[in-house]
């Protein structure tokens, strides 16, 4: 079979390390060599996570990130557009495997690349349905082993055994219903000899926002950053499930305000129509959906049950 | 120290669990207070000076510490951060989120640092380059580590000299930066990477380092605990040791996700639950006075508080007894040291997690 590179990008927290190990250690009980290596910056839980995973028959004996991978892996639909340099570096015929809750079709359209096969799964309902939680590492192993063939089942839920020692059957069902729901989109024409549009750059991965890259003498004296360049960081990105306001049971105790981290809840005027068809303006709870990580706090010190918490991705 | 020999049947090592003194010398138990903590009226300003965009994990409440310090303090603050969760999530390099003079120092010299901050103010108000009648705040935002462990030298220093700095110290409980390791503050039984719970150890064996007692024992102004959960009392200390004339010391506590292992959504809850249970006691030494400003007429099991968390998750019923009665003896000593009884007796009828409105 040769050797397959891949890239895995999710967020931190997702398991997204762990399951590149679980497919090394599987694709090493099944034979093969493997080397799993990921790349994160300084950044928390939530963040942009990469991680590179090679699989050969023969030893490996480089280390380097993969500039052109074979399969790209995302964790989570809403890296596609921050990520777009990853997808774009897939070679034509190889695979894109995306955990999504939209339609597969919507999912193709978002990515628009026609010259490579795109695999769309549920993963977080799966993950939720079998593990309770919203780790979707274990059915995004499931539909890489059925797309590529490799690694086996079996060895799978060897690997679970190795790496995490407890949950293993809960882990195992959803890696096997994702082998088995997998929806897999064939690509329209493939040309082998086409080279992707561009490849993976080493540096700045994790920059978002209208930076420019300068040379090292350009670089602000003594380090120094200016205040508000933070704001330019759109962490609203990183959330699951985002808060919704009932504005009728709102009594504006704003607690949700006092606790949440992020200054993503706010304050604004709203216009409301009265009993007789007077228009007024009152004030108003309000999200900035820019900044807001969704940890589900305002949901959880809400006195009266207001805020409550959407999936969306 | 108190030691306890064989806790654990069949541990040979000794456990020591600190005993919290608050009879320090000089320091007398205030008059009767009114509660003014709880039902004060107070107005927070709109303004942010701890801008959104930050990498902090989501439902960190460093966040919260941090919005409502710069609210009280003003845009005239110069913050000093130490190595920790919040220098390196704050600030990456084309980025920084503080709307504040922020400098970010070396892991051990935060307090050093500050003083000299605080130094130049004074000497630059002397040559008339800064008005002399301005009031500039200069804060340490540091974590456990860098006040507790590494820091605590520069710190003792700083406390000992009487600069006019507000010591903040937000206390989640271990290095949660670098993964979880242990630390001074880090509470008995808890699992950590470098204290991990095993088949006879139940983690970690020491228990907290009372560092709000070790900084009033300095003798200075104002030293304060406090707790997220509870922003009204939180604010006023902060108002409190703005208004100090000298060094103040605040020991916040501070709820960590990745590293207490709870759902991110339980971040206040688990804070609350800490007051409830008696593990935490809001307290303030307001120039030389005790007071306990966040009374508990009833508290709840330390269960509560421990069955939220991961890290607590391998105790057995004899360890969970033994957590208790740590938290009842310290509660005993402040009651003992008010003369009345501040924070209540358990009472186990009491529901764990209080419904809120659905």
């Amino acid at each position: 079979m040769g050797r397959i590179e891949t890239v895995w990008v999710g967020r931190g927290g997702q398991g997204i390390v762990t399951a590149t190990y679980i497919i090394a250690n599987a694709a090493i009980i099944d034979g093969y060599y493997a080397i799993a290596n990921p790349e994160f910056g300084a950044e928390r839980r939530g963040a942009p996570v990469k991680a590179f995973l090679t699989i050969s028959d023969a030893p490996i004996e480089d280390q380097e990130p993969i500039k052109m991978p074979d399969v790209a892996i995302v964790f989570d639909d809403k890296l596609i557009d921050l990520m777009r340099f990853v997808l774009d570096a897939v070679r034509p015929g190889g695979y894109i495997i995306i955990n999504s809750g939209k339609p597969p079709e919507e999912v193709k359209k978002i990515v628009s690349r026609d010259d490579v096969y795109i695999v769309v799964l549920d993963a977080i309902d799966i993950a939720r349905r079998h593990v309770k939680l919203d780790v979707p590492n274990g059915p995004l192993a499931g539909a890489f082993s059925k797309v590529m063939g490799l690694p086996k089942l079996e060895s799978i839920r060897q690997a679970f055994e190795n790496q995490l020692g407890k949950a293993v059957e809960e882990n195992f069902a959803a890696t096997k219903e994702a082998f088995e729901t997998a929806t897999v989109i064939p690509p329209a024409r493939v040309d082998p000899s086409a080279r992707p549009k561009g490849v993976i750059s080493t540096t700045s991965a994790f920059l978002a926002g209208p930076y420019e890259i300068v040379e090292w003498t350009a670089v602000n004296k003594g380090g120094v950053v200016f205040p508000g360049t933070s704001l330019h960081y759109r962490t609203g990105g990183w959330r699951i499930e985002k808060p919704v306001i009932d504005h009728a049971k709102c009594i504006m105790c704003r607690k949700c305000w006092l606790y949440c981290p992020d200054d993503a809840v706010i304050e604004a005027w709203r216009e409301v129509e009265g009993p007789r068809g007077r228009k007024f303006r009152m004030k108003a709870i309000e999200f900035d959906y820019d900044f807001c990580k969704g940890c589900s706090v305002c949901a959880e010190v809400c006195p009266t049950g207001a805020i409550q918490m959407v999936r969306e991705i | 120290m108190s030691e306890a020999r064989g806790r654990f049947g069949g541990i040979r090592e000794k456990i020591y669990i600190r005993r919290h003194h608050i009879t320090l010398p000089g320091v007398k138990i205030a008059e009767e207070y009114p509660g003014l903590y709880e039902y004060a009226s107070f107005e927070l300003p709109q303004e942010e000076f701890f801008l959104p965009g930050h990498g902090l994990c989501a439902s960190c409440t460093i966040g919260v510490i941090a919005r409502h310090m710069l609210k009280v303090l003003g845009p005239d603050t110069i913050v000093v951060n130490p190595t920790g969760c919040a220098e390196v999530s704050t600030v990456v390099y084309p980025r920084g989120n503080w709307a504040v003079p922020w400098i970010h120092v070396a892991f051990g010299n935060g307090g050093a640092v500050a003083s000299g901050i605080e130094a130049a103010i004074k000497a630059l108000k002397r040559r008339g380059v800064i008005d002399s009648t301005r009031k500039i705040n200069v804060v340490v935002f540091a974590g456990d580590g860098a006040t507790a462990d590494i820091g605590f030298q520069a710190l003792s220093g700083m406390l000992e000299r009487g600069h006019r700095v507000i010591y903040v110290m937000y206390d989640n409980e271990g290095y949660m930066n670098t993964g979880i390791q242990r630390s001074g503050t880090t509470p008995f039984g808890a699992s950590t990477t470098t204290a991990p719970a095993g088949r006879k150890v139940p983690g970690n064996v020491t228990h907290k380092k009372p560092m709000a007692l070790i900084a009033a024992a300095h003798g200075i102004p104002y030293v304060a605990t406090a707790n997220p959960a509870y922003v009204h009392d939180m604010v006023y200390k902060f108002k409190k040791a703005a208004e100090a004339d000298g060094p103040s010391f605040l020991h916040i506590l501070q709820s960590c996700t990745p590293g207490w292992r709870f759902e991110p959504k339980y971040a206040i809850r688990v804070l609350e639950l800490a007051t409830e249970t008696g593990y935490w006691v809001n307290y303030e030494i307001d120039r030389g006075e005790f007071r306990v400003t966040m009374p508990v007429p009833k508290r709840k099991p330390v269960k509560c508080f421990l069955q939220l968390q991961g890290r607590f998750r391998h105790l057995k019923p004899e360890e969970v007894e033994t957590i208790q009665a740590v938290v009842d003896r310290d509660v005993a000593e402040i009651n003992k040291a008010m003369g009345r009884e501040v924070i209540g007796p358990v009472d186990p009828s009491l529901a764990c997690i209080t419904p809120r409105g659905k």
